[in-house]
């Protein structure tokens, strides 16, 4: 049986099980002033498989803008609400180490002690069309410092933040078009921020060397001392030709200053491609710890348990597998959708979504700080509470001890429609408490790599 | 290169829907709505996003319906507003989860009776093609199953011709890699 055959048939087969649909339901009074159609809706059966955007379909959003505003602050209240009632040592359901203490509202004060970054910036869906621009927010006040769009024929498609808060690098992909184009290719930016200043955001161009045509990003960082980028990438996986493999996933390091390479690492036998997508470009969690010289990721990219490993940059070597070593792994039964080490080694923050099927009342997704040193969970940081029939926390920035910045989201129905999302929050995770932050986001997909800070 | 640009907003809402075009839509959802909720269930494998999605992708026609500049046109619409509801549920999913849905889908979530109209062969297939990034899907399903032209899939897509054509022969081998087949 050819592959064309089996494609066909398994197609077919597929859509043989749909054999009747509910009648179509439309709303009786004009658009705009419509209320949403009382129409029934299922639940998923496979939740994790259909979880909604921010933003519905084509056509849908203009004459729901009001009540997704209105269903926006009251999704805001709501939540504000219940991060107050979040009980302070209330064991986890599963015996687990529970929250430290009670959820602060919004207008709380930034925790004392060690530097929140005050800047971040966002890659945020503009428009109906999938561009990405870039937009600079001061987080404590919610005042946009500048937004820029990608070059012509080009999204951002990801970004980094060094530790001062006020670089950062981008990356524009092109756009594939054959064959008036070649396969998509990365430009780099520096962004450099003068808050105050006559020019408070400037983007600049930089010349890294080398290709990443047909690559897909899976990690960016930043050094310390901000003169050295790191960029975790599989070549070839955006096929050039259908007959090229994907290539062995590849770290590589730069100088920020003339863009040179300096150092690459490869693994061994090339990981499959499958699955691959044009995702957010920090998916394996890449991060450079404080001393300067390690760096930090998960590998290999599709294990269920992600291993996260460390590479001594100074330390001779060629080999992504044999000269980095694991650091730490998932404990089994526990899943993070997704992860980052902070700065000092000593810690790594997941954060968690729901299961499929159950929504938030088999588990809330939560920030969770795991110990290097005994592989073991430490604390649970914060855990949203509510119901919600789809919910993920994102470990948007770590720093150091078990502070981060994390994204929450919360769907009420794993359904299509607007205004599935009912939260979209950014907020200070420290233990027991989600300090939020004035960061908006528009759109979805915010995995790791499209928000730092 | 660059431009300062303020926050974008969407248009205002369309302010009127004129007489009939309940009746028009809800003949072109009796005609097609079963088929565009068979192309939703293939591209992501739940009948009740699919059903979701369809229902929304003709009210969006129904909002639209006296701004739509070519009412001849309306199923055209219906088949890309279907296949952005898709990317839309399924962009939020990330690269690990979309790897882990190559493994087999647990039988608890599968009706027995689904179970057996799709077979296990079908499912692996089906696994690996929604394993496929969005285009590349995309471009499989429109010309595998609707067997529509290039130049149909492109308008579907919003993409060009040679688009859809790299994509479909890019998903086919991806897909052929997956299951271990010979091109």
């Amino acid at each position: 049986v050819s592959i064309d055959d089996r494609i066909r048939t398994a197609i077919g087969a597929t859509a043989a099980t749909v054999r009747e649909i509910p009648p179509l339901a439309l709303p009786d009074d004009l658009p705009g002033t419509a209320p949403l159609p009382a129409r029934p809706r299922r639940r998923s059966r496979r939740a994790g498989l259909t979880r909604p955007g921010g933003r519905g379909p084509r056509g849908l959003g203009t004459w729901l803008i009001p009540l997704a505003a209105a269903a926006a602050v009251l999704a805001v209240a709501a939540t504000l609400a219940a991060l107050r009632d979040i009980p302070g040592t209330r064991p986890t359901p599963d015996g687990s180490p529970g929250p430290a203490s009670t959820a602060a509202p919004t207008a709380a004060p930034l925790p004392a002690g060690p530097a929140v970054p005050r800047y971040g910036v966002t890659l945020s869906v503009e428009g109906r069309v999938p561009i990405r621009n870039a937009i600079v927010v001061d987080a404590r006040t919610g005042k946009h410092l500048g937004v820029f769009a990608p070059p012509a024929n080009a999204t951002f498609a990801g970004l980094a933040a060094a530790q001062d808060d006020k670089t950062f690098i981008l990356d524009a992909m092109t756009f594939w078009d054959p064959p008036r184009t070649g396969p998509p290719s990365h430009i780099w930016y520096l962004l450099r921020l003068a808050p105050g200043s006559a020019h408070p955001a400037r983007l600049t161009r930089i010349p890294i060397a080398g290709s990443f045509s047909a690559a897909e990003i899976v990690g960016l960082a930043i050094s310390p001392d901000e003169r050295t980028l790191a960029i975790l990438f599989q070549p070839d996986v955006i096929d050039v030709s259908v007959k090229t493999p994907p290539g062995p996933i590849t770290l590589r390091t730069y100088s920020l200053a003339t863009g040179k390479a300096l150092r690459t690492w490869t693994e061994p036998v090339p990981s499959s491609a499958a699955g691959t997508t044009l995702d957010s470009d920090n998916t394996d969690s890449l991060t450079w710890l404080a001393d300067g010289r390690t760096l930090a990721f998960t590998y290999p990219s599709f294990a269920a348990r992600q291993t996260v490993r460390t590479l001594d940059t100074a330390s001779p070597g060629a080999n992504l597998v044999a000269d980095s070593r694991p650091a730490f792994q998932v404990p089994a039964g526990r899943a993070c959708g997704s992860l980052l080490m902070t700065p000092d080694g000593q810690t790594v923050i997941c954060g968690t979504s729901t299961g499929a099927g159950g929504g938030c009342a088999k588990g809330q997704p939560e920030f969770d700080a795991y110990s290097v040193a005994t592989g073991q969970l430490d604390r649970v940081l914060y855990r949203h509470q509510g119901s919600c029939a789809l919910g993920s926390a994102t470990v948007e920035w770590a720093g150091t001890g078990s502070l981060a910045i994390g994204l929450v989201e919360t769907f009420k129905s794993v359904s299509i429609s607007v205004p599935a999302k009912d939260a979209n929050v950014v907020g200070v995770v420290t233990p027991g408490e989600l300090t939020l932050l004035h960061v908006s986001l528009t759109g979805d997909d915010y995995g790791p790599g499209t928000v730092a800070f | 290169m660059y431009r300062y640009v303020e926050p974008l907003t969407d248009a205002p809402p369309d302010p009127y829907t004129p007489p009939g075009a309940r009746q028009r839509v809800a003949a072109l959802y009796q005609a097609h709505a079963l088929g565009l909720v068979k192309l939703a269930k293939i591209m992501l494998g739940d009948q009740a996003a699919a059903e979701d999605i369809v229902q929304d992708a003709f009210l969006g026609l129904y909002r639209k319906w006296p701004s739509l500049e070519d009412q001849e046109r309306a199923l055209a619409y219906l088949r890309a507003s279907v296949l952005n509801g898709c990317r839309t549920a399924y962009r939020g999913t990330t690269r690990r989860d979309r790897a882990l849905r190559l493994a087999p889908v647990p039988e608890d979530m599968v009706s027995a009776e689904e179970s057996a109209l799709i077979g296990e062969a079908n499912r692996e297939v089906m696994a690996a093609l929604r394993a496929l990034p969005a285009r590349q899907r995309e471009a499989v399903v429109l010309r595998y199953y609707l067997d529509l032209s290039e130049d149909q899939a492109a308008q579907a897509m919003h993409v060009s011709r040679g688009t859809v054509k790299s994509a479909t022969s890019r998903g086919r081998a991806a897909l052929a890699r997956m299951l271990k087949e010979d091109q």
